[in-house]
């Protein structure tokens, strides 16, 4: 009987195989869309949806001026700066420089605790500026932010260093009434020797440490190669199982049935060639979509080096999307009713389940996400393409999928078993 | 000869499409297939032969009764009776994109065929319905004809001691026919015990033994050929082939004395009575007092067609 399961999963595979449409289908479509994704919308810093740098600002001052970095960084910062960057407070330092050198964060300004005290005693200090110089854009962008708050400081108390009083005074005095040629040259020749007698060093020092930690320079491929491989799987496996139903109308089902084989050995072999053609499926893109980006000169680390890990996501999300096809023809009465409701229902899913568009961006979306197969499926495969994610950290996707495919196929071999009587 | 297979009581009544069942009445469906004789199931469309070969081949499941094949209750031991079987379905149940010796191949694997006797008895069969040449083409490429063929060569592919051929001529030219015919009377001189249903009566006058007529899922006469046109009894028939059948004709030639049916088809009006003779003058009268044109007159010997005429007061074909 085994070898009988083996000849009808051969038989169903081998009929995809000479199948150029479907193939076609499998391969061409999900390898052309998500290159076509990847290339217009690029390789991106950061979250794919937040062009901004996010800072974390950890204040161990208790004076007011660490709070006011906090306040323009934070809390209330400038609507054109708050475009730019998005700061948060973080308590810990370590913390801080972990999420930084893993990608999360793009920065950390970190203010010591003695910072007030010392500015008001005129003490020289310094903020350290944690960043990741993978983080181009978003570092520049901070660096520039924060470098501005800090000249503030730093003009004023030159200012008083040298004229005894801030800017006003010292443009009211000597550039004000009478301001000749050699009265400007004077003033001039005064400041130059003040500050050649160190007197006006800047009063805040930025500490730019340059961690070279990791670089989240995400490849976009890495999300919307797995989104269409998913997709389009969801649709094979979706066909595969129609096929049962067009096997009954074309009666070479009721022909195996009528030869000596049970119809669990029917249904097992056609399982399992389903299975097998979806998990060939996601394997070949999986080869083939940093293939195409190499020679196409694009980024071609779109699926990271957890190899274990992308085969456990695939043997998962292949299980749940061979149950979901099953599920559909399950619930139709006709190979054409199967059609539309896969259509439909495939779309719609992979709609939800942020296949096109991110959807953790979007609040009532975000929940529903995470019914669909698609989305446990697509942050597996993201995760550890971008975030380096261990198998301990995609084992609730692996679970999940692997879950949808257990309820799906109960539901479905359920409901399937009446359509197999004729 | 000896009972290969019994059907006992068989009934099957579809609940969602109505009253229809197979062996409608309380007794069921009762019949018996001899070992090595070729039988045919005769009756219109509709009338339940699909359904019983169905019940007989495990697809469906019968609503009571009992088949016994070679010993084996379907019921009870499917896979012992469906060893025994070939079945040749009414569709072309085959993979159109596959080729036909991959159609047969798979097929043979199903019926438990493997290895050297798999592939010797591929290329025996391939051979057999003539399609040696165009084996490796795909099925879908092939005339109507020959998919009919490929698709009577699976049900050949384990040697089954009984064969199950549903309608095996439907939709293909009579060159292709004849072949099917030949290629049936052949299986069963090696000694295949054949069931054949079909809805045209000159097949089954030529190939069967034994004919079974059934109509609304029901036996309704059972015998061979000389023993079911016996049952019309020394009835004739006269076919009148006219341009237009007014009222009243049909109740004046009924009333004719000897006349025992009249039935009107469109431009037909077909008389069964004891002596053609004696009737023909006073019919032709009729016929020309009612204004009626007359194009053809034939006397028919009684035949299957008309056994079923007389049995349901119906024509066999629609
Ligand atoms: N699965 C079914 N459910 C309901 N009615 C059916 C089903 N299969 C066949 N029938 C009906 O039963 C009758 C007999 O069908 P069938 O056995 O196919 O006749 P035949 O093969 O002699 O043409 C027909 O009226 C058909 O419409
Ligand atoms: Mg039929």
């Amino acid at each position: 009987m085994l070898s009988k399961v083996w000849t009808i999963a051969y038989n169903g595979l081998y009929r995809v195989y000479i199948d150029r449409v479907a193939l076609l289908y499998m391969f061409l479509a999900p390898l052309a869309i998500s290159t076509i994704m990847g290339l217009v919308f690029g390789s991106q810093d950061g979250d794919i949806s937040l062009p901004e740098a996010d800072v974390l600002v950890v204040n161990k001052d208790q004076g007011d001026h660490g709070q006011r970095y906090v306040e323009f960084l934070v809390e209330d910062t400038p609507p054109d700066i708050g475009e730019l960057i998005a700061g948060e407070r973080a308590s810990h330092v370590n913390e801080a420089r972990e999420d930084v050198e893993k990608g999360d964060a793009n920065a950390a300004l970190i203010i010591p605790e003695e910072f007030s005290e010392q500015i008001s005693a005129g003490e020289q200090t310094a903020v350290e500026l944690y960043y990741n110089p993978g983080e181009d854009i978003a570092v520049t962008i901070t660096l520039g932010v924060i470098d501005g708050i800090t000249s503030g400081y730093n003009v004023n108390y030159a200012a008083q260093n040298i004229f005894g009083s801030g800017p006003d005074s010292f443009f009211s005095q000597w550039l004000g009434p009478a301001s000749t040629p050699d009265q400007i040259d004077a003033v001039t020749a005064s400041v130059e020797s003040k500050l050649t007698q160190g007197q006006s060093v800047s009063l805040i020092q930025i500490d730019e440490v340059n961690v070279e930690g990791e670089n989240e320079d995400i490849n976009l491929m890495s999300y919307f190669a797995p989104a269409m491989a998913i997709l389009f799987m969801t649709f094979a496996m979706a066909a595969g199982t129609r096929a049962i139903l067009e096997e009954r109308q074309d009666w070479t089902l009721q022909r195996i049935i009528t030869t000596p084989t049970p119809r669990w050995v029917y249904m097992a072999g056609r399982l399992i060639g389903n299975y097998t053609t979806g998990f060939l499926q996601m394997l070949i893109l999986i080869i083939a979509t940093p293939l195409v980006a190499l020679v196409i000169g694009a980024d071609a680390d779109i699926w990271g080096d957890n190899y274990l890990g992308v085969l456990l996501i695939t043997l998962s999300v292949v299980l749940a999307g061979t149950g979901l096809g099953l599920l559909i023809a399950g619930l139709s009465k006709t190979v054409t009713q199967a059609e539309q409701a896969s259509t439909i229902v495939l779309f719609l899913l992979a709609m939800i389940g942020g296949s096109f568009v991110q959807v953790d961006q979007v609040p009532v979306l975000d929940t529903l996400s995470r019914l669909t197969l698609n989305y446990w499926g697509i942050n597996g495969y993201f995760d550890l393409a971008t975030d380096d994610a261990s198998l301990v950290d995609i084992l609730p996707n692996v679970g999940v999928l692997l879950a949808m495919g257990v309820i799906f196929f109960g539901i479905a071999v359920w409901r399937f078993n009446r359509r197999l009587d004729f | 000869m000896t009972a290969f297979v019994q059907i006992q009581g068989l009934r099957k009544k579809y609940d969602n499409n109505g009253p229809f069942a197979v062996g409608p009445n309380e007794d069921g469906l009762n019949l018996e297939i001899k070992e090595g004789e070729i039988f045919s199931l005769l009756g219109p469309n509709g009338a339940g032969k699909t359904t019983t070969i169905s019940m007989m081949s495990t697809l469906l499941t019968p609503t009571s009764g009992e088949v016994t094949i070679g010993g084996y209750s379907v019921t009870r031991d499917p896979l012992g009776a469906k060893k025994q079987i070939g079945v040749v379905p009414q569709e072309i149940a085959l993979y159109p994109t596959l080729t036909a010796r991959q159609n047969l191949h798979f097929f043979g694997k199903m019926y438990g065929l493997g290895g050297r006797e798999l592939q010797s008895r591929t290329a025996e069969v391939l051979d057999f319905i003539g399609l040696k040449d165009r084996a490796d083409d795909r099925v879908e490429e092939y005339s109507g004809g020959m998919k009919r063929r490929v698709n009577i060569g699976v049900g050949l592919m384990h040697r089954p001691r009984l064969i199950f051929l549903d309608e095996p001529t439907v939709g293909i030219d009579p060159q292709s026919r004849r072949s099917i015919l030949d290629t049936v009377k052949l299986l069963n001189q090696e000694g295949m015990t054949v069931l054949y249903t079909t809805h045209y009566m000159e097949e089954a006058e030529e190939l069967s033994h034994r004919i079974g007529i059934i109509d609304h899922g029901e036996i309704i006469a059972l015998g061979t050929l000389e023993e079911l046109t016996r049952k019309v009894g020394e009835q004739d028939s006269v076919l009148f082939d006219v341009d237009q059948v007014p009222d009243g004709v049909e109740s004046q030639l009924s009333a004719l004395e000897g006349v025992q049916q009249t039935i009107v088809q469109e431009a037909e009006i077909q008389v069964m009575c004891t002596d053609s003779n004696a009737i023909l003058s006073q019919a032709i009268d009729i016929l020309t007092r009612n204004g009626v044109t007359l194009h053809s007159v034939e006397v028919q010997e009684p035949d299957l067609e008309a056994v079923f005429l007389h049995l349901t007061g119906r024509a066999l074909r629609d």
